[in-house]
């Protein structure tokens, strides 16, 4: 493979520039109803680091910021990914967590529609970079689960 | 006259193309390639005496029997220990320490008692005595590092007391390359009745060993980091510990009599190995240790000396490359860890593999190491007997190749 179609330029310029980096002010959540949501995840093989931080209103993803250490593939990744869910409904955030993740593993092909994350066919083809890559989803995913586990426990109390 | 290219027409994988290249290998302290010799004897184990060892009465059964005791020999007379009866046969360096830990640490150690550690040990000399801690209220310590990478000994001294009852610590750092004073530490050890473990799981594939002048209590180390097969790990133990010491598992092969009620143990070092061992593994590991044999361990560690100093030399020519560890090739070994740029370790571990190099990145199962360090990983080059100062050469130049991927955006 052509290092080329791995490191692609939208890769290298998210890595570089990452898009929606850093935190929420803590002003912007108004504590108890729009509480912040934090979720973080650390890939234990190699170290790399992704913390998250989203506000939900009307079940959707209002605002997510990232932090985080680690090589291209995985802080790319973050960066993209916060752009492609801001705003979007929970639903569908999870429905394109998932269906990423299936894409990464091989179980479903990628479409024209996925837009930046076509760059990461390249990376799909290096069994041992998928991890890298799905880290940022995977933290998204469990925050927002711990999100909904939440609504739920309030709804019953 | 140490022929490389000899040795390397030994070893069938370094033929292969990765990536459309030749492979060049420098991940050895992850684990090293096997010779043909070791390949064929795991082979004809299979093909021509398969069978059980220390069990039956059948020719089969013999033969089988013979050829793993005659590693165990091979092993003793390796590291000069003793007596073949110190080696225990275990799955690797991990399954070792854990022996020495709940066979030994559980048995005699008590609530308020310490054990030292440094923090350049691997997961493997940390994580057991972590649990041994917590279920037995015991402190550890832990030896910090001086600025050029080697241990502090001065603190050693300091953290040394009455209380301290065994000294764990690395032959070797798999992160560093740190050569440390074992004979120093021992001595200390053993003048407050402390024991001392030493992990040479990067040691003993390239430094002439001695455990009887060097007197350790402990010493383990892992088969598949020595041109052996993976599944295949010794722990030496002085007879008289061994002794005292209970076993991990209980079952068939380490029992000289059970009742209902009751077992007898069997002598060292039977009680150690209960189950079906890895018969194959350890009759490879024979070959591996002859295949050291012939060509000396004197002339190994020579040679890669030699070819560390090469690498260090060439590796610190490099515009941004940071190195991690000693600089003085008399305490150091051929591992070399290493940070370039602000490129990140998996970065770099990636494009070099495109051209068909083989490095480590990551924090090498040494993440005490990487916090005093303050990176969060690294990339590791790791040197053994059959590489060449061609591969350094070229791994140079992709080095110095990788900043275009990054500048160029590709
Ligand atoms: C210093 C050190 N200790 C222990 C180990 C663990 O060895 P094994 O995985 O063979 O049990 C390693 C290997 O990675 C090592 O480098």
């Amino acid at each position: 493979m052509e290092l080329k179609e791995l490191y692609k330029e939208v890769i290298l310029d998210h890595y570089q520039n990452p898009r929606n980096y850093g935190e929420i002010p803590y002003a912007y959540s108004s504590e108890g109803i729009n509480p912040l949501c934090k979720s973080e995840g650390e890939n234990p093989i190699c170290g790399d680091a992704i913390y998250i931080q989203f506000l939900v209103k009307d079940n959707r993803l209002e605002d997510i910021r990232f932090t985080g250490t680690g090589c291209t593939i995985s802080q790319a990744s973050a960066s993209i990914m916060t752009e492609l869910v801001k705003g979007k409904s929970l639903e569908d955030v999870k429905t394109l967590i998932i269906r990423f993740k299936r894409i990464m593993e091989g179980e479903e092909d990628f479409t024209e529609d996925l837009g930046d994350l076509l760059a990461f066919e390249g990376v799909r083809k290096l069994p041992a970079r998928i991890k890298c890559a799905l880290l940022a989803w995977e933290v998204l995913l469990e925050g927002i689960k711990k999100y909904l586990e939440r609504q739920v426990e309030r709804v019953n109390v | 006259m140490y022929d490389v290219y000899k040795i390397r027409d030994d070893f069938p994988i370094l033929k292969e193309k990765v990536n459309g290249k030749n492979l060049v290998y420098l991940d050895n302290a992850a684990t090293t390639q096997k010779p043909l010799s070791v390949i064929d004897a795991i082979a004809d184990y299979y093909k021509h005496y398969n069978a059980n060892v220390h069990r039956g009465v059948h020719s089969l059964g013999v033969i089988a029997t013979q050829e793993y005791e005659r590693t165990r020999k091979k092993v003793a007379n390796f590291i000069k220990a003793e007596d073949s009866s110190c080696i225990v046969f275990t799955k690797g360096t991990t399954e070792s320490i854990n022996l020495v830990a709940y066979g030994w640490g559980r048995k005699f150690l008590k609530e308020g008692d310490e054990i030292i550690l440094t923090v350049m040990e691997h997961h493997s000399n940390i994580v057991p005595w972590q649990i041994l801690a917590r279920e037995k209220g015991l402190k550890l310590k832990f030896i910090p590092l001086k600025d050029d990478g080697t241990l502090d000994i001065e603190s050693f001294y300091s953290l040394i007391t009455g209380k301290t009852k065994l000294v764990g610590v690395t032959y070797v750092s798999n992160v560093l390359g740190t050569v440390n004073p074992i004979d120093n530490i021992v001595d200390a050890a053993h003048s407050v009745g402390a024991r001392v473990l030493i992990d040479g799981a990067q040691g003993i594939p390239t430094i002439p060993t001695n455990v009887k002048s060097l007197n350790v209590d402990f010493l383990a180390f892992s088969a598949h980091k020595m041109l052996g097969p993976t599944g295949v790990g010794v722990l030496y133990g002085k007879r008289e510990i061994l002794e005292d010491m209970e076993p991990l598992l209980g079952g068939g092969e380490m029992i000289k009599k059970v009742s209902i009620t009751d077992s007898v143990w069997a002598d060292v070092p039977y009680r150690f190995e209960g189950g079906t061992p890895n018969i194959a593994g350890v009759i490879g590991f024979g070959k591996a240790i002859d295949y050291l044999n012939n060509l000396g361990m004197e002339e190994i560690f020579k040679y890669e000396k030699l070819l560390t100093t090469y690498a260090l030399e060439k590796l610190s020519g490099i515009d941004g490359l940071t190195i991690y560890g000693p600089r003085d090739i008399s305490l150091r070994s051929g591992i070399i860890s290493f940070n370039y740029r602000d490129i990140h370790p998996h970065d770099v571990a990636t494009i070099l593999d495109q051209s068909g190099i083989a490095i480590r990145a990551g924090h090498h199962c040494a993440q005490p190491l990487h916090s005093v360090l303050g990176i969060p990983a690294s990339c590791r080059v790791s040197l053994y007997i059959y590489n060449t100062k061609e591969e350094i050469d070229y791994l140079v130049e992709s080095l110095e190749r990788i900043e275009e991927v990054f500048r160029s955006g590709a």
